[in-house]
């Protein structure tokens, strides 16, 4: 069989299983349930905390990314290995385990403690930064290390040789010529982080109206057998995350472009 | 005047070895040589982007590199040895217009907004592309990209001019006419001496002296052009 017939069935099959979840959850849910339950304050409340706490999440985690993929992308060190994998690592374990590991750093480990002691962050909103923050910061690393691979180190060597330092490249050179990837990169660390409910519900417990964010809201929400407030916000998920993966897909695509 | 001694510098499977080199004040100098013969290593290594194992380079009797054995005992950084240096892709910031490429090189020498200006004003009307100011990359061809490359490097007032295959983007029809501008252009300052890689005979036509590079070992250094064309013929160069 050609490839292009197993393309072709291949992406009708995922079409139209797409299609069919959503239209079963369209139709299991009238026009009117569905717009009180996504008016309700339960849902307020979640899409509110979602968006204010993914959006700091993801800005201090881009400002560590940048420096981060910056240097494993270009330097060579002895523990470069060890730290690639250890940047990668949130996104290669459950994010249970994640939870359960902040959750435990937190609560056990002497200077995990001390900052939970002063700030209280288990089972509040600042646990729930702390998590989308660390799961961001990883899937942006690891996104930004490739945008910053695929530049032409040449432009970065002239910057140097005419008496740039390596700061002065990277905010004059390297981000500016890969801002199409470092978008793209940004877009998925705060859709990662926006969307996480393992790592979130261990460290920052569902309390509702403290710590429900969208899933989490969604959750409690299934568990209380209150489904037209779940199916509304799943289907507020599945919007979210089509419109951002499109402005992904489409920065991606201009960002290859450019770089022909 | 650029002086090169016993320049070593070594990859997983090359080695370039400079034993002597020298180019004075005013006078062209072309490194000849195939793709992989170490000439871009041994231009970047004047540039200061690569470090050599061993060897010393002195710009107009100062010393701006000197390493033994691995150890390196001076390391001028590359924007403070007076080199000018063109980049074999001329290598314009795509995000910045003429004016900025120009001015960022301008960046770490830390003049007056004046003085910045002037100074790029003063090399695009030197190069004849003042009017392409506000241009970005894209919009320029090759040979106009070469002479704002060539801008850039000059603002500088470089003790030595650095150039990486510079025709090597031009369509074969304008070449010669770029050759006999760069000529007439710098032959105009004559106050540095320039370093030229090229694998390209006919640009020896306006160099005085020829460098014969062969898999990462200088084996002739001439100033007679019959030499090098005899060389050339004999296929001891490529």
């Amino acid at each position: 069989m050609q490839p292009s017939v197993w393309l072709t069935l291949a992406a009708g099959t995922m079409l139209a299983l797409a299609a069919y979840i959503i239209v079963s959850v369209l139709l299991s849910i009238s026009m009117g349930d569905f717009i009180r339950a996504l008016l309700s304050s339960e849902a307020l409340f979640a899409i509110k905390l979602s968006f204010a706490t993914a959006i700091p999440s993801s800005i201090i985690a881009l400002a560590f990314s940048i420096p981060l993929a910056y240097a494993l992308a270009r330097c060579r060190f002895k523990l470069r290995m060890v730290l690639d994998s250890l940047v990668a690592s949130p996104m290669s374990i459950p994010p249970v385990a994640l939870g359960t590991l902040i959750l435990f750093t937190l609560l056990k480990i002497p200077p995990g403690r001390a900052l939970n002691d002063s700030l209280n962050v288990v089972y509040d909103v600042k646990g729930i930064v702390l998590v989308q923050t660390l799961i961001a910061t990883s899937v942006m690393t690891t996104s930004l290390k490739g945008v910053f691979s695929s530049l032409e180190v040449d432009y970065e060597e002239l910057s140097r040789a005419l008496g740039h330092s390596w700061f002065s490249t990277l905010i004059n050179v390297v981000i500016p010529m890969s801002k199409r990837g470092l978008l793209a990169s940004y877009l998925m660390g705060f859709l990662r982080a926006f969307t996480d409910f393992g790592a979130t519900v261990m460290v920052a417990g569902a309390t509702l109206f403290k710590t429900s964010t969208l899933p989490t809201t969604i959750y409690i929400a299934m568990s209380t057998g209150d489904f037209a407030l779940a199916l509304a916000l799943v289907l507020l998920s599945i919007v979210i995350g089509i419109v951002v993966i499109a402005a992904v897909n489409s920065l991606w695509g201009e960002s290859i472009d450019a770089s022909h | 005047m650029l002086v090169i001694k016993d320049l070593v510098k070594s990859y997983r499977n090359f080695k370039l070895v400079v034993k002597s080199m020298y180019v004075k004040k005013g006078s062209w100098i072309a490194i000849l040589g195939r793709n992989g013969s170490g000439k871009t290593t041994l231009l970047k290594s004047i540039v200061g982007i690569v470090l050599p194992e061993e060897g010393c380079i002195e710009i107009d009797g100062a010393t701006v590199f000197k390493a033994s054995k691995g150890r390196i005992a001076v390391n001028v950084p590359p924007g403070k040895r007076g080199v000018g240096y063109v980049p074999q892709n001329y290598l314009l910031y795509p995000h910045m217009s003429v004016y900025e490429n120009i001015a960022y090189a301008l960046k770490p020498l830390r003049l007056s907004k004046s003085e910045l200006m002037e100074r790029v004003i003063e090399v695009l009307e030197l190069v004849k592309m003042s009017e392409f100011k506000d241009k970005y990359p894209r919009e320029l061809s090759g040979g106009q990209k070469q002479r704002i490359a060539l801008a850039r490097a000059l603002a500088l007032h470089p003790k030595i001019l650095v150039l990486d295959e510079p025709f090597s983007n031009i369509d074969p029809e304008f070449r010669e006419t770029l050759r006999a501008e760069l000529k007439k252009l710098l032959s105009s300052m004559n106050d540095f001496a320039v370093v030229m890689a090229t694998n390209d005979i006919n640009d020896l036509s306006i160099v005085d002296k020829v460098a014969v590079l062969r898999e990462g070992r200088m084996t002739y250094l001439s100033e007679s052009m019959e030499q090098v064309k005899e060389l050339i013929n004999k296929g001891a160069v490529f």
